[in-house]
């Protein structure tokens, strides 16, 4: 049998192998020593960071919905000073990428956490637009490709670390979203974040989530998110990380199929913390089964029957 | 159990697949659900959760957070209270079925009380993780325990309670018990009339904050059992915060899962 290559090269950030967990769904790491090696995932997207620390939203944070759930955390986090004080250092003993979520409520304020976190030893950045955008009304950056466009290219300009930028679904066409950030230099992209959705409780006639709406998650949202991570691999050159209710490797393959050249795993993670593991092995096995030698043969290789 | 592959060539540290031993249904909607502990070296205390797994598959799709109610040598037993999907699931297994489980998980109860007067009140399913709590409680000589437990209708466990404490005050909406109504009265009364070194209580929240502002006025140490909506159970997901203060006039949100789910009430700020 010959052996395959795991690792991965997305555009100047190699992974050891294409699997990395997703951001808010990890923690900083520390919560899953008990179950699994952190030396044997590809990266970790830390939860979401803002220049200063961040309360969050009211509970109920979370509601589970059919094959889903819907969380409104409000990216509660500690703040970057904290997290790299605090955390980087107990993250940078593995061996694994580390990427940092950042998150802005202004361009000055993404370009600030980028200037930041370049002077550390970080892997990569990966910029959440998905935040509203303050100064604009509240709308959120990800939504408008001229937004995207400017706040990419600002956080280009301040650091020369790996650039991801981090697609929101709740856009009409993700294509020029994605060649907006493309083009304004952004070196990866990943895609997708939460849907946004909410649930109600017919009894007390509230929604359940405190803050009414919330983000969807988990294997409802996968034939979205395979959907759009192969229309923006039909139109940008660069490497993509396709996220959105991977719950075994099969569904991993299938990102690899529609173009993902990396995957990461959200919900899974806080269902089974071990889930990150089974879909390399299964992972390594199915491309073994079907002869590839790498994620890169098998990358992109849907057709289409009738096209 | 359609699990995926390498599963069982790994060791998980706290990742167990559990055999359920006996299953019983003790009250309306209310299951005894004894469980197979998955080693004799498995150890988990009074105050601490195991996060289930109650479907097979995809559904439902997030596990259940359940207190431990008893142990001993070889099993845990759980209470469960039927309110949903996944309660129903969880109930509805039989004997010789394995589950899949998280845990333990949280923190415990602080039983670091060589002596004094301890008062134990619970409310609805919350009496459950206060069982294990007694049981602990009354294997120290010099302590005195007496317990005030509320129930909506038909109560349960009580006579389990007395295995470990003569002292039991059964209160219920319904007619025919010790007290008739809430436990806030009967408690207020208690510590009002006897003087307690330790207040410990589980149930739902309006009751919690009553019992935290009483055992307050009256200067009593209270801890308190919280519960929330929770995902993964382990810290990652920041889903199941409570408010506790920080510093003099400063506050944050802090897991339940983790730093909880048991709290001194003087930590602890419940919103109006
Ligand atoms: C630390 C901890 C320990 C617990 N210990 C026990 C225990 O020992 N025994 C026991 O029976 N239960 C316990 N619970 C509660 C139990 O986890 C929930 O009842 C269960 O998750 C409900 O799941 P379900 O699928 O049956 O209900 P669902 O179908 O999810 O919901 C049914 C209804 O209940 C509401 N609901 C669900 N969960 C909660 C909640 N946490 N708070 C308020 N409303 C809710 C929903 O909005 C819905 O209206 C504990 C919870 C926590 C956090
Ligand atoms: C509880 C929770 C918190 C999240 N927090 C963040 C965050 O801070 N930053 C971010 O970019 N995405 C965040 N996400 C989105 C995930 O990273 C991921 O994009 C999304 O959940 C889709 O993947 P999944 O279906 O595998 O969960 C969060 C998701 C969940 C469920
Ligand atoms: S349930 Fe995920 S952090 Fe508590």
């Amino acid at each position: 049998m010959n052996k395959i290559d795991l690792s991965v090269d997305l555009n100047g950030l190699k992974l050891k192998n294409p699997i990395t967990v997703a951001s808010g769904t990890f923690g900083f790491g520390r919560e899953f020593i008990d179950y699994i090696d952190l030396n044997s995932l590809g990266g970790i997207m830390v939860k979401g960071l803002t220049l200063e620390e961040r309360k969050g939203n009211p509970m109920p944070r979370v509601a589970e919905t059919p094959m889903g759930m819907l969380n409104s955390v409000g990216l509660q986090n500690p703040g970057v000073k904290y997290f790299i004080k605090e955390e980087m250092p107990f993250l940078k003993q593995y061996d694994t990428k580390i990427i940092g979520n950042i998150n802005g409520n202004t361009i000055e304020e993404y370009c600030e956490i980028a200037d930041i976190l370049s002077k550390t030893s970080i892997d990569s950045l990966e910029l959440n637009i998905s935040c509203p955008n303050v100064k604009e009304g509240g709308v959120s950056f990800g939504r408008d490709p001229d937004m995207v466009y400017k706040v990419t290219k600002a956080v280009r300009e301040h650091t020369d670390k790996h650039l991801i930028v981090k697609l929101s679904p709740n856009v009409t066409d993700i294509k020029e979203i994605a060649m907006a950030a493309e083009k304004a230099g952004a070196d990866c992209i990943s895609l997708i974040n939460t849907l946004i959705g909410m649930a109600i409780d017919i009894n007390k006639e509230v929604t359940v989530l405190a803050r009414g709406m919330g983000g969807l998650s988990g294997p409802a949202i996968k034939p979205v998110a395979l959907r759009m991570v192969y229309e923006v691999f039909n139109v940008v050159s660069i490497p993509i990380i396709g996220m959105g209710g991977i719950m075994n490797y099969e569904d991993a393959i299938e990102f690899f199929l529609a173009g993902a050249h990396a995957i990461s795993i959200g919900t899974g993670n806080l269902i089974n913390p071990r889930i990150a593991i089974e879909v390399l092995e299964g992972i390594g096995q199915h491309l073994a089964e079907k002869g590839y030698r790498s994620i890169e043969g098998i990358k992109g290789k849907v057709k289409v029957p009738s096209k | 159990m359609g699990r995926s592959i390498g599963r069982e060539v790994y060791t998980l540290e706290k990742n167990y697949l559990c055999e359920i031993l006996e299953n019983q249904r003790i009250a309306h909607n209310v299951h005894r659900i004894k469980i197979k502990k998955p080693s004799k070296d498995f150890k988990i205390q009074a105050g601490q959760f195991i996060n289930i797994k109650c479907g097979e598959g995809d559904f439902p799709l997030l596990r259940r957070p359940i207190s431990i109610g008893l142990t001993d040598e070889e099993s845990m037993i759980v209470y469960v209270s039927k309110i949903g999907k996944g309660t129903k699931l969880l109930c509805d297994k039989s004997k010789g079925e394995f589950i899949d489980i998280l845990g333990p998980l949280g923190n415990t109860f602080n039983v670091d009380i060589e002596e004094g007067k301890v008062l134990i009140v619970g409310g609805g399913i919350g009496v459950a993780p206060l069982l294990e709590l007694t049981r602990v409680l009354s294997q120290k000589d010099d302590v005195e325990m007496k317990l005030i437990l509320g129930y909506r209708d038909e109560p349960f466990i009580v006579e389990e309670f007395k295995n470990y404490v003569d002292n039991v005050i059964v209160v219920s909406e319904k007619e025919g018990f010790d007290h008739k109504g809430y436990v806030i009265a009967p408690f207020e009364k208690e510590l009002r009339e006897n003087s307690y070194d330790e207040v410990f209580s589980c149930g739902p929240e309006p009751m919690l904050k009553k019992i935290k502002e009483i055992s307050e006025e009256n200067n009593t140490t209270v801890q308190l059992l919280l519960e929330e909506r929770m995902a993964c159970g382990i810290g990652a997901c920041l889903v199941c915060t409570c408010k506790t203060k920080r510093g003099e006039d400063d506050w944050n949100y802090v897991r339940i899962c983790k730093e909880g789910p048991v709290f001194y009430g003087k930590e602890v700020i419940f919103d109006e």
